[in-house]
């Protein structure tokens, strides 16, 4: 096929398949908790990261990371210490995070086509750099998953029965949000700010409409986001549109495709 | 003699529960009795640390981590599209010592088919939890909270959403549990009914304990 004669979109498959499988891995989690909005958030959090990369003239990416990590730990505080309502907290850190990026990237005179790739990303200028990033991640994700997924079943599910259980809920949930921030830190450059949302949550909320058990809700919504994102690479490579927002389009067909079937089904 | 295995101390919380000091022994089958806003759920949620205490102290005679049952009051209301099978959200008892792909040994197999049985679930163990009805769910989560053969037991209204023979069968289920395992047995309810014949001790909380 022509569209593997370029490394740079050989490149972009890879990246795009391990974050769909990350993507659609972590969210599951997050959209059973009714935190979906905590991935939007975290994005826009994310730019600030960005922002301040910009400033000191360091890796982007690195304080993006380091950014939306420390914002983690401080929503998951204020979440389960302060008992906050947590879609108002999250839309806080959303609007002051992006007016906070917004003014350190107009300090530093960078305010042009660099946060606009951060917004709505650029996954055919994937490096071999990011690659090895997202492989690290990858196999963190893959380890955190093998040794928690019961015990984040559970806290899901109930968090009284999860600590009557002996599990220590308040680490794991730190864990597990800075591993969010981490996972959007790393796909905005990718996905993009105003994209990452949607490739998190369309796939995820997709394979629930089809009322399955959580490990094949879990299997099917990996299906439904490599499904969209490979898609998505090879019409935006055909028909020259933007690949971030080609992949959320064809997400949103398959999930409008999941509610007919989950309809005729039922 | 039996052994003690929780000391409550002068416990107190908030302005729900004012110096609760109680103790209690291996094999003990309690109720716990009062009215509406009492505390009785909140002692509970202080002895599994799911609530801190303001003052007073919960000694552990016995490391009970992993080895406790417990049935919370509502538990059967989840949000009506979270996609766990009544199967997935039994194993969960297993939760602190199975990574991703152990598999349950066949004892413990063996065990969760029997119970299943005896608490007629088993045509439901591939339904979605969220479709099954009040009674259905209070099955499962009581199956669930027995599936790790726990020492300690703790079942908040358990009773609620279960039709007549239901009842009586998990009361007689509870007794031969706690006579076979020695398994200590905490029933929090508003009144004894059929239980009264098998508990041995009944606690009365009212923000105090009478």
């Amino acid at each position: 096929m022509e569209i593997f004669q370029y490394e740079f979109m050989i490149n972009a498959f890879i990246a795009g398949i391990l974050i769909a499988i990350l993507t659609s891995t972590l969210s599951l989690f997050v959209v059973v908790k009714r935190y979906a909005m905590l991935s939007d958030a975290l994005a826009h959090i994310s730019l600030l990261g960005v922002a301040i990369g910009f400033l000191f003239q360091v890796s982007t990416i690195i304080t993006a990371i380091i950014v939306s990590i420390i914002a983690s730990i401080m929503i998951e505080y204020l979440r389960s210490y302060k008992k906050l309502y947590s879609d108002s907290m999250l839309s806080i850190f959303l609007s002051s995070a992006l007016a906070l990026s917004v003014i350190i990237v107009s300090l530093s005179n960078s305010f042009n086509t660099s946060l606009f790739d951060y917004l709505f990303g650029s996954i055919v200028a994937v490096t071999n750099e990011d690659i090895l990033m997202i492989i690290i991640f990858f196999v963190l994700t893959i380890l955190f998953m093998i040794v928690y997924y019961q015990k984040l079943l559970l806290i899901c599910f109930n968090e009284e029965l999860a600590i009557s259980s002996g599990v220590n809920v308040k680490f794991i949930n730190l864990l597990f949000t800075a591993l969010i921030g981490t996972l959007v830190a790393i796909s905005i450059k990718i996905i993009g700010a105003l994209l990452i949302g949607a490739i998190m949550i369309i796939p995820v909320v997709s394979a629930i409409c089809l009322r399955r058990g959580f490990k094949i809700t879990w299997i099917l919504s990996t299906m439904f986001a490599v499904l969209g994102v490979s898609i998505g690479l090879v019409l935006s490579f055909y028909i020259s549109i933007p690949s971030g927002a080609t992949i959320v389009i064809v997400l949103l067909l398959i999930f409008i495709l999941t509610l007919i079937f989950s309809k005729r089904s039922r | 003699m039996s052994k003690r295995i929780i000391e409550v101390c002068n416990l107190s919380f908030e302005n729900v529960l004012t110096n609760i000091s109680l103790e209690i022994f291996e094999g003990d089958f309690i109720a716990i009795l009062g009215p509406n806003g009492g505390g009785k759920s909140t002692f509970i949620k202080l002895v599994l640390n799911v609530l801190k205490q303001n003052s007073g102290e919960i000694k552990f005679y016995e490391n009970l981590k992993n080895k406790i049952g417990y049935v919370p009051q509502n538990a059967t209301i989840v949000d009506g599209v979270f996609p766990a099978t009544v199967e997935e959200i039994i194993k969960t008892a297993f939760t602190n010592k199975r990574f991703f792909f152990e598999k349950l040994s066949l004892e413990e197999k063996n065990y969760l088919n029997f119970l299943m049985e005896s608490f007629e679930i088993m045509n439901l163990k591939s339904k979605l939890f969220v479709e099954l009805s009040g009674g259905q769910k209070q099955r499962v989560l009581i199956v669930r909270a027995l599936a790790n053969k726990p020492k300690l037991l703790i079942l908040d209204e358990p009773d609620i959403g279960l039709d007549n023979i239901s009842q009586t069968k998990f009361i007689e289920n509870l007794n031969i549990i706690n006579k076979e395992n020695k398994t200590t047995i905490i029933f929090v309810t508003h009144h004894l009914g059929i239980i009264e014949k098998y508990i041995t001790k009944t606690f009365y909380i009212n923000g105090v304990l009478i």
